[in-house]
């Protein structure tokens, strides 16, 4: 005898099946790549950035009247008596020719090639100099020298993170909708399939919220499926490219992925029950 | 323990179904409610059982005005009123058995408390048998004792049915009338939408008749 205390009071062939899971796992597959995108290139644009504010470089080059050699020692005094720097160091000839190398070709730079002397200078990462007081008062006691804080570089390294991150928001943005809008027109459909049962349950006295949560378990327990399945194959993809970016196979990039199923749960329930409460509070 | 008070309803812009409806029937009652085809006899149960609110007017039922409850308060009025519609609906997927327990479970009872109440309840109305049986393999006899098993399963105070013995021969509609009967002997009021003349030829009950949307008694309780 059928005397099991669950009952499936909606007919699970009624309400959106196959379709709506098709759809949720390939938008939670999106939702995951757009947020692991992001997240990757925020961390590198990060990493780079830390690197380049924590590196100041001096380049000397020979101006009409003096040679970078004679502008050196001045350079330097005014390096070691500024404030907020912990470390000076001036690069080798054999330093510039490696730096170069990848640029010119192993073999291509020649003894008579003129290159400029090079400073690379390590702030004091608590405090830090005042670049632009430093560049003025280096220009001012060598002409040919030029303190290069890497600015241009950084700027458009963050502009760059926080364009990808627009678009990473702007991605969930319509994922988010396009997902909001396929579970409503599921359960629209599902509630006029099921029109004559939901009379039925109203007139034997169900209340709306008892009603309503037939159909948000149904949604609930099919997003949370197809969610599972476009977490996996997210899992894949990020696997994968951590042949490129060693990051995306880390246990603590992986575990924030998991916000997307969770999302797209969370999102099955409130959209299922706001609409089905809204549209049975229409009712009667 | 049903009033109503100078009822009118109308469907959207169309003319009045029912046109200034005073009616009162006592606690313990037993009411046919007779007319021609398109009169307003489902507009008015329907009034009565609460699928429809009234375009004016007031409806008492069990001493509360309606129109003044919340809507989560007529959900729990409507497990004190039990309707038998005259299409049944059962709910196809469903067993006989689940189909009858719904209505306890719903209200949120436990397990023992409906399983028991179903089974006994079937066994009264002759479906011990076929507890597992979907609705579409019973004959329209058995479909029949399925929904008045569903209506009374929660001892509700007034019992709805509407052209109860329509699909079903004369035979199992007088063993139907005789199965209501004996609920409104236990003190539940009941009222019957019927066009059925023999029926009411034969059981000597009170008649509203509801003719053009009017109503009119047409004889005294004895």
């Amino acid at each position: 005898m059928g005397s099991s205390s669950k009952i499936t009071i909606l007919p699970p062939q009624s309400l959106a099946g196959p379709a709506l899971s098709a759809v949720t796992m390939v938008m939670t597959f999106l939702a995951c790549l757009a947020l692991g995108c992001s997240l990757l290139a925020d961390r590198a644009a990060d990493r780079w950035l830390t690197r380049a504010t924590s590196a100041l470089s001096v380049q000397i080059v020979e101006t009409g009247t003096l040679s970078a050699e004679e502008q050196l020692p001045n350079v330097l005094r005014e390096l070691r008596a500024a404030p907020g720097i912990d470390a000076i160091r001036v690069l080798s000839r054999d330093d510039l020719v490696g730096l170069l190398e990848p640029w010119l070709g192993t073999g291509n730079i020649g003894e008579d090639m003129p290159l400029p002397l090079l400073i690379e200078v390590t702030p004091n990462a608590d405090n830090p100099p005042a670049t632009q007081a430093l560049s003025a008062q280096i220009r001012a006691i060598a002409p040919g020298a030029q303190l290069d804080t890497h600015g241009r570089w950084r700027e458009t390294l963050e502009s760059t993170a926080n364009a990808l991150q627009l678009f990473a928001a702007l991605v969930l943005t319509m994922v988010t909708l396009a997902t909001a809008m396929v579970i409503l027109f599921a359960t629209r459909a599902g509630l006029l399939a099921n029109e004559e049962i939901i009379h039925v349950l109203h007139q034997i006295g169900a209340q709306d919220g008892y009603i309503s949560r037939r159909f948000e378990g149904h949604f609930i327990r099919r997003t949370a499926l197809a969610a599972v399945l476009g977490l996996l194959a997210a899992f894949i993809f990020f696997y994968t490219l951590g042949g490129l970016v060693g990051e995306a196979r880390q246990a603590d990039f992986l575990v924030l992925l998991l916000s997307m199923p969770l999302a797209a749960i969370f999102l099955s329930w409130q959209v299922t029950r706001r609409y089905v409460l809204r549209r049975l509070r229409a009712q009667l | 323990m049903i009033r109503l008070e100078n009822v009118s309803l109308r469907y959207q812009q169309g003319e009045d179904v029912l046109r200034h409806i005073n009616l009162d029937i006592p606690q313990g009652a037993f009411r046919f409610l007779t007319g021609p085809s398109g009169a307003g006899k489902t507009s008015l149960l329907k009034l009565i059982f609460l699928a429809h609110a009234p375009s004016s007017g007031r409806i008492y039922l069990m001493g509360h005005d309606v129109s003044a409850q919340s809507r989560k308060s007529r959900a729990l009025m409507r497990r004190h009123i039990g309707v038998v519609f005259q299409d049944f609906r059962l709910i196809d997927h469903l067993s006989v058995y689940e189909n009858i327990s719904l209505p306890l479970r719903i209200a949120g009872h436990k397990q023992s408390f409906w399983h028991e109440n179903a089974v006994e309840l079937l066994n009264w109305v002759g479906l011990g048998q076929r507890l597992d049986a979907l609705p579409e393999t019973l004959s329209g006899g058995e479909q029949q004792r399925a929904a008045i098993a569903r209506a009374v399963i929660t001892r509700p105070r007034i019992i709805i049915a509407d052209e109860p013995t329509g699909n079903v021969d004369p035979e199992i509609g007088e063993r139907l009338l005789r199965l209501l009967i004996e609920l409104n002997k236990m003190g539940t009021t009941i009222v019957i939408a019927t066009h059925d003349r023999q029926l009411w030829e034969k059981f000597d009950f009170p008649r509203l008749h509801l003719d053009n949307g009017q109503l009119a008694l047409v004889r005294e309780a004895v």
